[in-house]
């Protein structure tokens, strides 16, 4: 007998968070289903819009943690930091 | 060594034997996530700059201290010192970090894209990342909590209910409810999606 699957079996799917067994089932059910396989699609562009944001700390700041480990492995100890 | 076929474990402990080139590589390829999990807690770009160079110095300390037993994710628990370091931070100054105009930083990385790409398309994709940025930021916090942790800090909904304190099916519901309320929000602004 097929599973009803729901939006949270679909989240898991989409992160890999299904057991194998599960995950397989769903994927056949999804190419049989388009009513799943609209909502399933719905859901990873909603998700997609989250991959736009994406910030970078700058240049700076990862500098000074490096120069931080640097420091700290020479000598053993902390060292202050200045922010840039 | 190519330190970029070696995976998140095998590069701590490189650094833990002293090697700072594993270091570099673990910061170049968990940044942006780290940097923005911050940045979506404190909406504030230099206060993350600050907590993302305080969490790196925990991060090192502990891992050269031997303190460090993850099994998993490096990256997971990383954002999780991240997140601590945010929470004492605003628990600190004892009020909300107050969503400040960053005008300066994103319209130079605006106008530097521009100048490559199709003025008007680069215009409106900018507009869209500002409108989903600020979708995200204003989420409820435990929504927007779920949606940091799974999408940025890539922990499991598992690893995410334990460390909330709530069901696994909770936090897949706050996931749930987040993305219907970033839909709902750009369709109403008539931003499509896909």
């Amino acid at each position: 007998m097929t599973k009803n699957y729901t939006s949270n079996d679909l989240l898991l799917y989409y992160y890999g968070e299904l057991d194998q067994a599960l995950t397989n089932d769903l994927a056949i059910e999804l190419l049989r289903n388009s009513s799943l396989q609209e909502q399933y699609n719905f859901m990873v562009q909603e998700i997609s819009c989250l991959n736009t944001l994406s910030e970078s700390p700058s240049d700076s700041s990862v500098e000074l943690v490096l120069a931080y480990a640097k420091a700290n492995q020479k000598n053993g100890s902390l060292i202050g930091l200045t922010h840039p | 060594m190519n330190m970029q076929k070696i995976s998140d474990n095998d590069l701590v402990k490189l650094f833990q034997k002293d090697n700072n080139a594993a270091l570099e590589e673990l910061i170049r390829r968990h940044k942006k996530s780290i940097f923005t999990a911050i940045y979506l807690l404190v909406k504030n770009r230099s206060l993350a700059e600050d907590i993302f160079q305080e969490s790196f110095i925990k991060i090192i300390q502990t891992l050269r201290s031997g303190n460090y037993n993850e099994e998993g994710k490096f990256v997971g628990w990383a954002v999780r010192v991240a997140r601590n370091l945010t929470i004492d931070y605003l628990r600190k100054i004892n009020k909300d970090v107050t969503i400040t105009d960053s005008q300066g930083n994103d319209l130079f990385s605006y106008l530097v894209v521009a100048e490559t790409q199709n003025k008007e398309d680069k215009i409106i994709q900018y507009q869209t990342e500002q409108q989903i940025k600020q979708l995200v930021l204003n989420l409820p916090e435990e929504q927007k909590q779920v949606v940091i942790l799974r999408h940025w800090a890539n922990l499991s909904f598992k690893e995410i209910a334990a460390q909330t304190g709530v069901s696994v099916n909770t936090a897949l519901g706050r996931m749930r409810y987040a993305l219907a309320n970033i839909r709902k929000q750009l369709s109403e602004s008539q931003v499509h999606l896909g």
